[in-house]
């Protein structure tokens, strides 16, 4: 068993459970929004990805700069078909219309792709590795970058909601849409760019996942769950928070998969409910949850 | 308004004798074919009584207690392994073991409320379903003989009960959902359930009425895993296989109950068992269709729940009760009568 290494493996997992987060961290800051088809978004772009790799014969890392001005359109057609109707009335409804999407858009991607797993081959990047320690810890390249544009993705996000205009409208949104309203802010298209910002970066997550490990049209779910746990255990309403609890999430889970390959995901639910009853707010959550 | 000389409260109306009159025509229906032996109606009664509690216990969290669940698979899986164990383990009579095992998941509910209750609205509703794969992952890795860990285990049937198993379960599965429906409908008249309700449409308001809201909430949560328990442990009369993924699958068992009661109507006691009757009666139709396969139906399923999340947001029964305002089964309002006037609650 090598501990070290498997704390190291946590933090570049937890990295990208961060970027699942950012999006759930986001629509419901912004709108007050929950939406459990999160999860489903990022395994859409994967597909969505894989088959324009699949297509055109070009990397993955191109079907990037497709996917995600895509998903972008899709997350503003959402808000303005979906969303806008469900946003500020009884969170039953929410709930509701979001799960109904979430299960339809698994069993549309089940019915196109199968069951089977599919992967997004990035090629010899994705063997290249960091030794360090005398061989005891390996670093995985492409883990180790996909950590760092997490953190950038994070970086440029906060410094976009802190210091811009669009930025400011969304905190005045966020704390009264009544009174942003009032002051002359078009809630609407907040709302429209926030859920863009929301499905960029879970189709970013969703690609970066498919890069290194299978997927397939069932595991949108698991990774909503993911998403949810980082953002309750950073605390709510805050980036670096979020990037926090996406790290605890991933060290517990490769902790656990060290102990015994079962309890992965056991041990990391686990941690998150010991957060859940001794700190309600988060590691990093100012006030109570409401 | 001058002083009132006479006024009168009710709230049992001629329309809602006369559907209660109906229902229960349904109910000695459905006890008719139970004594009979035709197998394949006698299964398709289960299952729709079962789908019927599970769609009315997920509606009492939802429509009346503001208690948005996604993690009901929970106590349908709990319910599950608890007959499992008192079945096969302990060696009690199947049929006897069904109350027990639904009175052990009401105290394992507990500490999962304790835990749930930590979150509000819709993270409420995600931390269900995690408490939910919690257990189904305790279960799945649970290495005793009688859990049967991943690939689950049978319920073991005596030989003096293998004859006439599915007529008893017929039986005890219309019993259970007549008892839920009627408990529910009771539960909501009293002064509990009045309390539940105005918890539900204005928290501080009702708090400021002295209401506990934490507590009728709590005590709403637990009536609901009983319930809900109580109908998968007679589900599994009838089915005897039981594995962990299947038992504690979120589409299998909470995606169809949300669909039920939103088709149906939220927030009403008629609204789930219209809604759970519908589902059942349109799922067997597709299943005969070849051009329904599973994807296809469940796409239907998402959209349709969608589409009534929102624009038919008080589902058919809504739609019913704008036709015709007087329509009720389960009268839960109080009318006022007051010489020629007449009041509801709600001051229409």
């Amino acid at each position: 068993m090598n501990w070290f290494n498997a704390i190291i493996q946590g933090v570049l997992v937890g990295g990208l459970y961060a970027m699942y987060a950012t999006g759930l961290s986001v629509s419901f800051g912004v709108m007050r929004l929950v939406n459990l088809a999160h999860g489903d978004l990022a395994v859409g772009s994967a597909f969505i990805a894989s088959t324009f790799c699949l297509a055109t014969g070009l990397s993955p890392f191109l079907a990037i700069f497709v996917v995600l001005p895509l998903s972008a359109l899709v997350g503003i057609g959402l808000q303005v078909a979906v969303f806008n109707r469900v946003v500020g009335v009884d969170p039953s409804y929410q709930i509701v219309a979001t799960f109904g999407l979430s299960i339809a858009i698994q069993n549309v991607l089940l019915q196109q792709y199968a069951a089977n797993p599919r992967a997004l081959n990035i090629g010899e990047f994705g063997n290249q590795s960091l030794k360090l320690v005398g061989d005891d810890v390996v670093i995985g390249l492409f883990p180790l970058s996909r950590f760092v544009v997490a953190v950038l993705v994070l970086v440029l996000l906060s410094l976009f909601i802190g210091r811009t205009r669009i930025g400011r409208a969304f905190r005045a949104t966020s704390d009264d849409p009544d009174i942003a309203r009032l002051m002359g802010v078009n809630i609407r298209s907040i709302y429209a760019v926030a859920f863009a910002i929301a499905v960029t970066t879970v189709a970013l997550a969703g690609i970066f996942n498919g890069m290194q490990t299978q997927f397939s049209a069932a595991d949108g779910p698991a990774l909503l769950i993911y998403a949810f746990e980082s953002v309750i255990i950073g605390g709510l309403g805050s980036l670096w928070g979020t990037l926090c609890g996406g790290i605890i999430l991933g060290i517990s889970q490769t902790i656990g998969a060290e102990i015994d390959p079962g309890w992965k995901q056991l041990i990391g639910h686990l941690v998150f409910l010991i957060v859940l009853l001794v700190r309600p707010m988060g590691i990093f959550g100012k006030d109570e949850l409401r | 308004m001058t002083s009132i000389q006479e006024f009168s409260v009710s709230r049992t109306t001629v329309t809602s004798r006369i559907c209660q009159s109906v229902l229960l025509i349904c109910v000695f229906w459905m006890l008719f074919i139970a004594s009979g032996d035709n197998k394949a109606s006698q299964g398709k009664i289960i299952d729709i009584c079962v789908f019927i509690v599970l769609a009315s216990m997920w509606n009492l969290l939802t429509g009346f207690s503001g208690l948005i669940s996604i993690g009901q698979q929970a106590f349908v899986g709990l319910g599950a392994y608890s007959l499992i164990v008192l079945a096969n383990g302990v060696g009690i009579n199947i049929y006897l073991a069904v109350i027990p095992s639904a009175i052990i998941v009401a105290i394992i509910s507990i500490p999962l409320g304790l835990v749930a209750f930590r979150l509000r609205g819709g993270y409420f509703a995600i931390g269900t379903w995690v408490i939910a794969e919690v257990v189904r992952l305790i279960v799945k890795n649970n290495q005793s003989s009688v859990i049967g860990a991943g690939t689950g285990t049978s319920l073991e049937v005596s030989e003096s009960l293998k004859s006439g198993r599915y007529q008893v379960t017929t039986f005890i599965a219309i019993a259970v959902a007549v008892v839920s429906v009627v408990f529910v409908y009771l539960f909501l008249r009293s002064r509990f359930g009045l309390a539940l309700q105005s918890v539900r449409d204005n928290e501080t308001g009702a708090r400021s009425l002295g209401v506990d809201s934490y507590r009728v909430r709590f005590v709403a949560y637990i009536v609901a895993s009983f319930f809900t328990s109580l109908a998968a442990a007679t589900y599994y009369i009838k089915g005897l296989s039981v594995q962990p993924d299947a038992a504690f699958n979120i589409g299998s068992w909470t995606a169809p109950i949300i669909v039920m009661v939103v088709i149906g109507g939220i927030g009403t006691i008629e609204g789930p068992i219209i809604g759970a009757v519908l589902y059942y009666l349109v799922r067997d139709f597709v299943s005969k269709h070849e051009f329904f396969s599973d994807p296809t139906f469940l796409i239907l399923t998402g959209v349709v729940a969608l589409i009534f999340a929102l624009f038919v947001k008080g589902g058919i029964w809504g739609l019913l009760l704008r036709k015709f305002p007087k329509l009720t089964v389960f009268p839960v309002k109080r009318r006022v009568h007051i010489e020629n006037f007449q009041f509801d609650q709600r001051g229409n």
